[in-house]
């Protein structure tokens, strides 16, 4: 995952001070949330009505230009940050609500059902995760649900993988033995006896999550796939800026992708934080 | 295990993972809620003429006879037919695929090349401003969008400097004459046309160091880590104590220890240059397969895009088989 | 057979637990090219034709070296791993018919205690939750009831003051208390059986004493039938009735501890002995060195399994089977000549 070797790489540079890391990612994230919270105060026009000026360079006014519709730049960077949030969100809620699952019981139960599945996930996990995404997209079609899902596909097997494994060391712990002993069933072992225990590496996943689903949102929207226009979206204003690069417009493609790199560094580096708090044990193992 | 044993059995085990993608992309194209049918035509087209349409391609057969005649024809190298250009789907794609091979191969030695030397430089300087930097670097190159960063590059060494051009694959009739391989930095070269080599060159320099780069981090990073760990190695203390000097002891050393991870690295990243070259061959206008893909996906081509799928999973299976051979024969221990 | 028949015969009405004939194997794992041509898949015989009983109120130890086998008889009996092959009655109630379902059912009669504390309870779980978890599941009592039925067996195990216990975890514990906390969740639904795999193994010498005290304490108190795997025969001596000696998936010899003690007769028992540290320096015992290390328990000699080690093999011990021979009554050994 981009944002796993992301937090990787930065809690090496910075030493052990994965607080430090932790805090900046938290600040970047609440800059985003805030943004995507209370956009309509803070961005100064509405993201989809033309201001009249078109193509204006950052100025005054303008602080991040304007694009060929006349569409003032600031106020769709800031409002591309609430489709950027609900698409990874819807996504990873997805992923994680049919990958968890699927990897607890397919861990506990083992054998020949562990053999299939497995494989299953694993075909999905190493081929490319945004070319199956567009291939979903291309036949769902645009809209915020669509995109989503076929987001989702794509990360199932991650969560798969990463619960599927834990459960399968955590299922010979002694406690569930021992579970098993005073009579508990499967359900209640799985529930109360494993799920509390694969838990805190799960939400650093989906936190870590939340980052490549963004990240595949740009990219499917760049490419056309996402949604629909003229709702803002960083990824589609970047596609659009491109057209005019050559006249030398920059500002329609600087500032979206700085968006889009702040919000998946602080996702990474709040991701890899959190991981430092919640597992400080597992780091070293995967 | 014999290594040619470890073949057989490595690529009758990558059989089910090819299965269960094309399976996947079966199923992802057939049931998903849009119908291919109304979705070419267009929602107002007469009944009629839909059911023609789905009775030609086969679609009012049970959905588990499709899937096996799908099988059967992808089976024998039958892509089906364009709906846009009414060719052979493989024929387009063959034709494509020599300049997405061309963009990944550049873009990998690009990678491979910045990754060996930062992160050999940056393990010599542990701690120093140098190291500093390839670590920063790898951070937030890891974090730029392809597609943005090849817009950046576009924008400065485009339309700033205008050194470079900022699309295609080569100017107007800048084409080999001979095509031997597809590849025309290769084929420009066989056929003598030295100016053409040029414009292929120009050309293929900004969309291979845009994927390149992005992909560089996860090398500069393996590549550190790894040189890192030999040079405290005692076999490099040895080479110390031999008199080596110290580029040597670096270069050939070091190095060479920490060569193996990387191509089990390069392995594992190809899917993501996949990924990458997609979007790359979008923003350059790159007439690969990625390209081909997003285009037809405009133009409603199921066949093409169907196609397109199939033919990544059977490159990144094939990639991977290679990749796990190599690194089997390399290092015997992986065959057990 | 016959033997085996004596073992539990003549005091069959007070016998909690009967074992027969039970036999652990466990496949070998091979890698599948190989797998897939052997048509004979390799076995471990973990436990191969063991049989005992114990009665009401009474311990059985049962020793021998690691790898010997202990864990999987204590497994299989209560059928944590399923038994490959045997007769089992815990409360004269046949365990090895019983479907999922009536096993779990049934399972608020026999508990187990391991060896790791630690481990053995779930780190997200308040203690009192885990040991008010068995009550829970058979459904026993009122929650109210429940949480009283907690509080005085932590008393019962010295975990005072209970109700401050109730809600702390697992690692806020010293070892010896969460052992103590998990005799509790074993004892708490009242079992008429209870196994003890080497339950006092991990803990320091002086903690160990006392729950081994408590363990006896139990014992009396609910007139309870142990299975006490140990390696320590001087624990196993503080607390078994009878005691079991194994060797590489069968019992070689059982008798009542005095008589085992007093007069071991199986070659493999003398040397298990000699190699305990005896007090009293007057009563110093002729040291007796097994040869070599515990055979693979895939590829087991023939005839006598201990001959390999054994200070007086023979020819013979070759083709010998290994059932237990009657010394007298209550004292069986699997060695003919000696
Ligand atoms: N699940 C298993 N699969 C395969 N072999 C096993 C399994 N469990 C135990 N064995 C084998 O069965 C034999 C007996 O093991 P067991 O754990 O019962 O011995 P033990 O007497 O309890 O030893 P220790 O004193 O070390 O606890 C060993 O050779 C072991 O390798
Ligand atoms: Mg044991």
């Amino acid at each position: 995952m981009i944002s796993e070797k992301l937090g990787k790489n930065i809690k090496q540079l910075i030493g052990d001070s994965s607080g430090v890391m932790f805090l900046i990612g938290l600040f970047l994230l609440v800059i985003f949330i805030i943004m995507a919270v209370f956009a309509p105060y803070i961005a100064p026009y509405s993201p989809i009505k033309p201001t009249g000026a078109q193509l204006l360079p950052p100025q005054v006014g303008h602080i991040m230009g304007t694009d060929n519709l006349g569409y003032d730049v600031f106020s769709r960077v800031i409002y591309g940050s609430r489709m950027a949030f609900s698409i990874a969100f819807i996504a990873t809620i997805i992923a994680a609500a049919i990958g968890i699952p699927t990897g607890l019981i397919v861990g506990y139960v083992g054998g020949k059902l562990d053999s299939v599945v497995t494989m299953i996930m694993d075909s999905i996990y190493t081929f490319p995760g945004l070319i199956l995404a567009i291939a979903i997209a291309a036949m769902l079609g645009q809209g915020l649900i669509n995109i989503s899902l076929s987001i989702a596909v794509v990360y199932i097997p991650t969560y798969y993988r990463v619960i599927r494994s834990q459960v399968a060391t955590i299922k010979s712990e002694l406690y569930v033995e021992g579970a098993k002993a005073i009579g508990a069933k499967p359900k209640t072992i799985l529930s109360k006896y494993i799920l509390p225990n694969v838990l805190p590496s799960t939400i650093v996943v989906l936190s870590m999550n939340i980052a490549d689903a963004i990240m595949t949102e740009a990219g499917l929207s760049f490419l056309g796939l996402g949604i629909a226009p003229p709702t803002p979206d960083w990824g589609y204003d970047l596609s659009k800026g491109q057209q005019f690069i050559l006249q030398n417009d920059w500002w329609l493609v600087v500032f979206p992708g700085l968006a889009i790199i702040l919000i998946v560094l602080g996702f990474s580096m709040f991701s890899e934080g959190l991981n430092e708090y919640l597992n400080p044990n597992i780091g070293e193992k995967r | 295990m014999k290594l040619k044993t470890y073949i057989l059995t490595r690529i009758l085990l990558s059989i089910p993972m090819i299965l269960i993608i094309l399976t996947i992309v079966f199923f992802v194209l057939r049931v998903l809620p849009g119908n291919p049918v109304l979705a070419m035509l267009g929602p107002k087209a007469p009944p009629e003429v839909i059911h023609a349409m789905e009775h030609q391609m086969g679609l009012d057969k049970p959905i588990i006879i499709q899937y096996f005649v799908y099988l059967s024809h992808i089976a024998v190298g039958n892509f089906g037919i364009s709906t846009y250009t009414s060719l052979p789907v493989l024929q387009e794609l063959l034709q494509k695929f020599p300049a997405t091979f061309e963009l990944t191969l550049y873009a990998m030695i690009v990678a491979v090349f910045i990754g060996i030397f930062m992160g050999t430089y940056a393990a010599y300087n542990f701690g120093k401003p140098v190291d500093i930097f390839a670590r920063v670097y790898s951070i937030f190159v890891y974090s730029f969008p392809v597609f943005w960063f090849g817009i950046m590059l576009q924008l400065i060494f485009g339309v700033w400097l205008h050194w470079l051009p900022v699309s295609g694959r080569s100017a107007p009739f800048m084409i080999p004459d001979h095509i031997y391989t597809g590849i025309y930095t290769i084929d420009s070269l066989l056929n003598g046309e030295f100016e053409v080599f040029i414009d292929t060159v120009r050309h293929l320099i900004l969309p291979s160091v845009t994927l390149g780069i992005v992909i560089s981090s996860i090398f500069v990073r393996m590549v550190r880590s790894n040189v890192l760990l030999s040079l405290s190695s005692q076999y490099v203390t040895a080479a110390r104590a031999r008199g080596a000097t110290e580029k040597k002891v670096l270069f050939k050393h070091a190095l060479k220890n920490a060569m193996p991870p990387i191509l089990t690295i390069m392995g594992l990243q190809f899917a993501l240059l996949l990924a990458g070259a997609i979007l790359t061959e979008t923003t350059f206008s790159w007439p690969g397969i990625g390209n081909y893909l997003i285009t037809r996906i405009s133009y409603r081509d199921f066949p093409a895009i169907q196609g397109a799928i199939v033919f990544f999973a059977f490159f990144v299976s094939i990639i991977s088989i290679l990749v796990d051979i190599i690194n089997a024969w390399i290092d015997p221990r992986i065959r057990y | 057979m016959l033997i085996t028949e004596k073992l539990g015969v003549g005091c069959m009405a007070d016998n909690v637990v009967v074992v027969k004939n039970l036999k652990k194997y466990f496949p070998l794992k091979l890698p599948w090219l190989e797998a897939f041509l052997k048509k004979e898949k390799p076995m471990v015989k973990a436990v191969d034709d063991l049989s005992f009983s114990i009665k009401k109120g009474e311990a059985l130890g049962l020793v021998g070296e690691s790898g010997s086998g202990k864990t999987t008889v204590g497994r299989s009996i209560i059928r944590l791993i399923e038994p490959t092959d045997g007769k089992i009655e815990i409360g004269k109630k046949n365990i090895i018919n019983l479907t999922e379902n009536e096993l779990r059912k049934e399972r608020r009669n026999f508990q187990i205690i391991f060896q790791d504390p630690m481990a053995s309870l779930n780190p997200y779980m308040t203690i009192g939750k885990s040991v008010i978890h068995p009550l829970e599941i058979h459904n026993i009592g009122t929650p109210k009831e429940r949480k009283e039925r907690v509080l005085e067996i932590f008393e019962k195990v010295n975990l005072i003051p209970a109700k401050e216990f109730f809600n702390r975890y697992p690692k806020q514990l010293s070892g010896g208390q969460r052992q103590r906390v998990v005799i509790a969740r074993a004892i708490i639904t009242n079992p008429k059986f209870i196994v003890s795999d080497e339950a006092t193994a991990m803990l320091d010498v002086s903690v160990r004493s006392q729950v081994l005290q408590l363990m006896l304490e139990i014992k009396k108190e609910y007139d309870l039938a142990f299975l006490f795997i140990t390696h320590d025969l001087a624990s196993a001596k503080y607390i078994c009735e009878n005691i079991a000696v194994m060797y590489l998936g069968k019992i070689v010899e059982i008798a009542p501890t005095k008589e085992l003690f007093e007069n071991p007769h199986h070659p493999y028992t003398q040397i298990l002995m000699s190699s305990i540290p005896v007090p009293d320096p007057n009563f110093k015992k002729k040291k007796i060195i097994p040869k070599g290390e515990i055979p693979s328990p895939t590829n087991m000699p023939t005839g006598c399994r201990f001959r390999t080690r054994c200070p007086y093999a023979k020819k013979e011990c070759e083709d010998v089977d290994m059932s237990l021979q009657m010394i007298n009554e209550r004292h069986f050994s699997a060695c003919p000549f000696f």
